[in-house]
């Protein structure tokens, strides 16, 4: 499945649960299933800035693939990372570089995540993709 | 006083849904809404009353002028000064603080002491940092030990003689309230000028400071039911050389000579926000009428009783213990981050702070670096305190639930 057709299942999850509540029920626990990540990774270097209570990404090469991990302390933005996370790890770079993702800015997600926090995600998947893309120039 | 229930009608936005219900407005402390007469006021204005002040001789700029200064004396009054040349108009309260701290640079010299306290938000802490680093003077935070202030630790710190301290009259995070009369007895008796920061404070004690003797104390127009971008900086010594050059602060200006105009214009730099101005003295009024002592008053039942439903919630840990708490709660919640909560009451129409409060060193003090505020005005009821107690503890639930 390429990572636009998993994001559209997500997308269909997010647009079935009619009201909020029910969103967020689905995001805080798909933010509980995912790791944590290792408290020695959530150094500054990791941390994504302008996020107030802390979120950090992890991102290296394996065997041609792309290996991400995230991690925030608000539930919330777990979730988040979570779909994030589900949607690009395991894929190569060119793959990850071209992606535009959708599934917050269409769904209920984009309104109900702070200014900060849509920020924090931009910058979360800017700094994926200039990963990616920097891996995809070597290749 | 008069009843909330009328007061309330006063305040347009409060009839507002968020989210589909009835707003509950809990973050006073970063901006209060605005009374009918004061978004009347700046209607008026630029309907019919706006020109630049202290420039024409037409009837527009001379009412325009009117205006201004009356709102001036309005502001002298409601802050206990005697002479309204000690009243500044400035953007707020940062505005004040960086003109301060700028305007003292020539009075400081390397090997001064300048000090704050930890309790201190960034507006009155980073102006005279910079101080510091600009004179080469040394920077003291004088430490805050479970988010209080202690007179013990201010002693000490006078030995160094220092030539300003800077302090809150009421802290935007653990809503303490300094003894400003000690404080500034003890500083003026060593010769160091006291710097009080409004910002919290001016709904609460509005003379204070200046009973106090404060050489300068200030607020914003926006934490006082007025429009942002207003606010007030007395200074008791007027012989500071302004930190702001430009029109309407001179009186002739020649290659080699200039005169400044008397205070307070020589504080007040370019066009001023007269129309702000006046809308912040039309709030003041409006809180001369409602009585500032009641509603202070009342704005600490409203906070104490908030302060005592979270201390009954198990996973709530409330940011330091004042005796006299003012404006605001801060806490935190066991295993959950402030923006999950502050979410979930959202979408309940109920809107409180959370973060840093832009108080991070004190924020460290206390051992965390996020936290939620509630912070109720005149215009709350207790029924909306209860409310908010009620779905926090729910919101709290779920949150457990669903991460379980």
């Amino acid at each position: 499945m390429s990572i636009e057709q998993l994001e559209d299942t997500y997308i269909e999850d997010l647009k079935t649960l009619s009201d909020w509540f029910l969103q967020y029920e689905y995001l805080v626990r798909l933010g509980t299933e995912m790791a944590h990540m290792d408290e020695s990774e959530k150094t500054e270097a990791n941390r994504i800035a302008g996020c107030q209570t802390g979120m950090w990404v992890t991102i290296r090469k394996e065997d041609g693939k792309m290996r991400i991990a995230a991690d925030s302390n608000a539930l919330l933005m777990r979730g988040v990372l979570a779909i994030l996370t589900a949607l690009l790890n395991g894929r190569t770079a060119s793959e990850t570089a071209s992606w535009e993702p959708r599934f917050v800015e269409n769904t209920a997600i984009g309104a109900q995540l702070s200014a900060e926090r849509s920020r924090g995600f931009r910058s979360a998947v800017e700094k994926i993709r200039s990963f990616a893309l920097s891996c995809a120039g070597e290749q | 006083m008069i009843p909330v229930s009328q007061i309330r009608n006063d305040f347009p936005i409060l009839s507002d849904k968020i989210n589909g219900h009835d707003l509950v407005y809990l973050d006073n402390a970063a901006t209060t809404q605005v009374p009918a007469c004061v978004i009347r006021y700046m209607v008026n204005h630029y309907s019919h009353g706006n020109a630049n002040v202290h420039r024409g001789v037409h009837t527009l700029s001379s009412h325009a002028t009117a205006a201004y200064e009356k709102a001036r004396e309005t502001a002298a009054a409601y802050i206990g000064a005697p002479d309204p040349a000690h009243v500044v108009f400035t953007s707020g309260t940062t505005h004040a603080v960086n003109m301060t701290a700028q305007s003292l640079q020539d009075a400081v010299e390397p090997g001064d002491t300048v000090a704050v306290t930890e309790l201190e938000h960034h507006s009155n802490f980073l102006p005279w940092k910079r101080l510091c680093a600009v004179t080469g003077a040394h920077f003291e935070v004088i430490p805050c030990p479970g988010g209080g202030f202690s007179m013990e630790e201010f002693r000490r710190t006078l030995n160094s003689h220092p030539k300003i301290v800077a302090v809150s009259q009421v802290s935007n995070l653990t809503g303490s309230t300094p003894p400003l009369k000690e404080i500034i007895e003890a500083a003026h008796a060593v010769g160091t000028r006291v710097f009080v920061d409004g910002a919290q404070g001016i709904r609460h004690a509005r003379r204070d400071a200046l009973e106090a003797g404060a050489d300068f104390y200030c607020f914003s127009g926006h934490k006082i039911l007025a429009p942002t971008g207003t606010g007030v900086l007395y200074a008791a010594d007027l012989s500071t050389p302004p930190a702001e050059l430009g029109g309407g602060m001179v009186d002739s200006v020649t290659a080699d000579a200039v005169t400044l105009s008397p205070a307070p214009h020589r504080y007040e730099a370019g066009t001023p926000n007269s129309a702000g101005a006046g809308a912040l003295g039309t709030a003041l009024q409006y809180m001369e009428e409602i009585g500032p002592e009641q509603a202070a008053a009342y704005e600490k039942e409203l906070v104490d009783l908030a302060a005592a439903l979270l201390a009954d919630i198990e996973e709530i840990t409330i940011l330091g213990s004042p005796e006299n708490r003012r404006g605001c709660v801060s806490f935190t919640v066991e295993s959950l981050d402030p923006y999950d909560v502050a979410m979930m009451l959202d979408r309940q129409g109920i809107a409180v702070r959370t973060g840093h409060h832009c108080a991070q060193p004190a924020l460290t003090g206390l051992g965390a670096v996020s936290a939620v505020r509630i912070s109720p005005a005149l215009y709350n009821t207790p029924e909306e305190i209860l409310f908010t107690a009620l779905q926090l503890k729910s919101a709290i639930h779920q949150l457990k639930r669903w991460s379980a």
